[in-house]
C-alpha cells in the first residue's frame, strides 16, 4: 500500500502544481453540474425524489474521471515518463491501484465539492424565493446515496478507464474511449433510479446498486492487474 | 564478481531477431560500453537485463537474479536512465527525486539527505524548486542521472545518455558518469553509438550488430584484436604513378591510400615499415617521416561492422 500512496502523492503534486488550469477547467464543469442543471430540482429532492441529482452526479463522476484516467497511463506514455516509472521496483499491482485510486480520490473530492455547492445554491435560491431553507428532511436515509451511488459509478468508470488507458497511445483517444465506456455505468444508474424502485424501497434498490457496482469494480480490478503487462506497455502497444 | 551474465540471450519480435545468442560477462565496477549502430539490439538487450522484456531463448542473470522472474528485485538494485530522461515536467526537480526516492522506499531522513547530495553534486540545488519544464536538455539529463542514482544502485543502465546534447552538456554528463563510477563504485552499462564517448568513458567494450556480439574486451584489446597494423609515410615529393602501382603490389601490403605526399599502408604479419621505406628510397622518393598509425576505435568499429555486412 505504501507504493499506492506514493503514486497518489505524485498525482496530487502534479494537480497542485497545475492548480490554476485544473480548477478553472473543473470549476466550470462543477458549476454547470452542481448549480446550473440542479438548481430547479431542489424542492423535488426535499420531497424525496432524488433520481435527478443521482443521475446528474453520476454523469458528473464519469466526465470528471474520464479526463483523469486518460491522463494516467496514456498521458504518462505521451509525456515519456512511463518508461522511467516501469524501470523502477514498483509492482504491477501497486502501479495500477495507485493510478486508479488517484482518479477515484480526485473525482470523489470534486463530487463532494460539487455536492456542497449544490446544497448551498438550492438553499440560497429557496431562501431568496420563498424565504425557507431546504435541508433534505424528507428521506434522510437516502442522503448517503447522493454520494455513494455516484462514487460507485466513478470507481467503475475509473477502473475501466485506467484499463483502457493502458492500451491507448494518446490521452485524447483514451478520454473519448473513457467517455464512451462510462455509458454502461450510466445506463445501469438510469435503470435503477429512472425506472425503479419496482415495488421495493428506494433504500434497498440503491443499496443493491452500490453493492453491484462494488462487485463489478473488484472483478475488473482483478482482471486488470492480472492482464497488466510491462512488456506491452514498454513496447507501446 | 560477475554482476551481469548473459547466456545465449535471444529475443525475437514478430519473426525478426533483435538479440541473437548473446553471451556477456561483466565484472563489478566495470564501465561497459555497448556499441552498435541504430537498431543493433542495444536497447532490447538493456530491456531484457532489467526485466522489461522476457527472452525468446537463453537467459540472463543480473546481480545473481533472473530479471525475467525476479524483475522487481533486480530493479530495486539498479538505476536506469533512458535517452529521454522521462522526468515529470510539471513537478520540481526536488519533487521528481522525492517521488523516485519514495518509490524505492527510502526512509525520510536518508531520502532528504540523498536528494540534497545529488542535487548539489549535479549543480541543481539552487533550482530545486523550479519546474523541470524550465530546465535545459543538459540539466534534465543531469537530473535524470541523479534520479537513476537516488537509491544508490549497484548497476547503472544508461541508454544513449548524451543523445541530442550539445558538446558542453555531453562533457558534463560524461564527467558525471565517471565521477559516479569512481565515487560510488558502481557498474555502468552504457548503450551508445558515440565512439568518442566509448573511448573517454569505458573500461570494457562490446560491439553489437543485428543482435550479435562481434567483439568484446577492453577498448585496447578490441583494437588490437580487430585492426591490422598500418604505417603512415610522409614523402618529400608526390609518388610517381608507376611507384604507387608497385607499392600496391608490394608483398605483405594489404592496402594503400595515397593523399598527396601522405601514404597510409596497411601491412600484414611479417612485413616491416622499414621494407617500405627502403622500397621508396630505391624508387627515388625521399622519405620525410615514418610513423606507426594505430587504428582508432572508430576504425575498428567500422571495420568490424563492415566485415559483418
Amino acid at each position: 500500500m505504501k507504493d499506492v500512496r506514493t503514486i497518489i502523492w505524485k498525482e496530487a503534486r502534479a494537480l497542485i502544481s497545475n492548480r490554476g488550469s485544473v480548477f478553472l477547467g473543473y470549476g466550470i464543469i462543477m458549476f454547470v453540474f452542481g448549480v446550473f442543471i440542479l438548481i430547479d430540482s431542489g424542492t423535488e429532492i426535499a420531497s424525496g425524489d432524488i433520481s435527478r441529482p443521482l443521475m446528474v452526479f453520476s454523469a458528473l463522476g464519469v466526465v470528471l474521471s474520464s479526463s483523469q484516467t486518460a491522463r494516467s497511463f496514456a498521458g504518462e506514455r505521451e509525456a515519456k515518463t512511463l518508461a522511467g516509472l516501469l524501470c523502477t521496483r514498483i509492482s504491477d499491482r501497486d502501479l495500477f491501484l495507485g493510478k486508479t485510486s488517484s482518479v477515484v480520490l480526485f473525482t470523489s473530492a470534486m463530487l463532494g465539492i460539487t455536492g456542497v455547492l449544490h446544497i448551498l445554491s438550492i438553499n440560497l435560491v429557496s431562501r431568496l424565493g420563498s424565504g425557507t431553507w431546504i435541508l433534505y428532511r424528507a428521506q434522510p436515509e437516502l442522503i448517503p446515496f447522493m454520494f455513494l451511488l455516484p462514487f460507485s459509478v466513478v470507481c467503475f468508470a475509473s477502473v475501466l478507464g485506467v484499463l483502457i488507458s493502458l492500451r491507448v497511445r494518446s490521452p485524447r483517444g483514451a478520454y473519448l474511449l473513457n467517455l464512451f465506456s462510462g455509458g454502461p455505468a450510466l445506463a445501469v444508474t438510469y435503470v435503477v433510479v429512472g425506472l425503479g424502485p419496482w415495488g421495493r424501497s428506494w433504500y434497498e434498490v440503491l443499496a443493491a446498486a452500490v453493492l453491484g457496482f462494488g462487485v463489478l469494480v473488484s472483478g475488473f480490478s482483478l482482471l486488470a492487474v492480472k492482464r497488466f503487462r510491462r512488456e506491452t506497455l514498454i513496447l507501446g502497444g | 564478481m560477475k554482476v551481469i551474465v548473459c547466456d545465449n540471450l535471444t529475443r525475437d519480435f514478430d519473426g525478426l531477431r533483435a538479440v541473437d545468442g548473446l553471451h556477456l560477462d561483466i565484472e563489478q565496477g566495470t564501465i561497459f560500453a555497448f556499441l552498435g549502430p541504430n537498431g543493433a539490439g542495444k536497447t532490447t538487450t538493456l530491456r531484457l537485463l532489467i526485466g522489461l522484456l522476457s527472452p525468446t531463448a537463453g537467459s540472463a542473470r543480473v546481480l545473481g537474479l533472473d530479471p525475467c522472474r525476479e524483475g522487481e528485485a533486480v530493479r530495486a538494485q539498479i538505476g536506469v536512465l533512458l535517452e529521454d530522461p522521462g522526468l515529470y515536467e510539471e513537478l520540481s526537480a526536488h519533487d521528481n527525486l522525492e517521488f523516485y526516492g519514495r518509490i524505492h522506499r527510502m526512509e525520510g531522513r536518508d531520502r532528504a539527505a540523498r536528494i540534497h547530495e545529488l542535487l548539489e553534486k549535479h549543480g541543481l540545488w539552487e533550482r530545486r524548486h523550479e519546474k523541470v519544464r524550465t530546465f535545459s536538455k543538459g540539466m534534465k539529463q543531469r537530473l535524470g542521472l541523479a534520479r537513476a542514482m537516488i537509491a544508490r544502485p549497484r548497476i547503472l543502465f544508461l541508454d544513449e545518455p548524451t543523445g541530442g546534447l550539445d558538446p558542453g552538456a555531453t562533457r558534463g554528463v560524461r564527467k558525471t558518469i565517471l565521477d559516479l563510477a569512481r565515487e560510488e563504485d558502481i557498474t555502468v552499462f552504457l548503450n551508445t553509438h558515440n565512439l568518442d564517448e566509448v573511448e573517454r568513458v569505458s573500461t570494457t567494450v562490446g560491439i553489437i550488430k543485428r543482435g550479435r556480439l562481434l567483439a568484446f574486451g577492453s577498448s585496447r584489446e578490441v583494437r588490437e584484436h580487430a585492426s591490422r597494423d598500418a604505417v603512415l609515410i610522409r614523402t618529400e615529393q608526390t609518388l610517381p604513378p608507376y611507384a604507387a602501382e608497385r607499392l600496391g603490389d608490394f608483398k605483405g601490403v594489404e592496402s594503400v591510400t595515397i593523399a598527396g605526399t601522405e601514404i597510409r599502408a596497411v601491412i600484414g604479419d611479417g612485413t616491416k615499415s622499414s621494407d617500405l621505406v627502403r622500397f621508396l628510397v630505391e624508387e627515388g622518393v625521399p622519405v620525410a617521416e615514418v610513423r606507426e598509425d594505430r587504428a582508432s576505435l572508430e576504425d575498428v568499429f567500422l571495420q568490424i561492422v563492415e566485415e559483418e555486412s
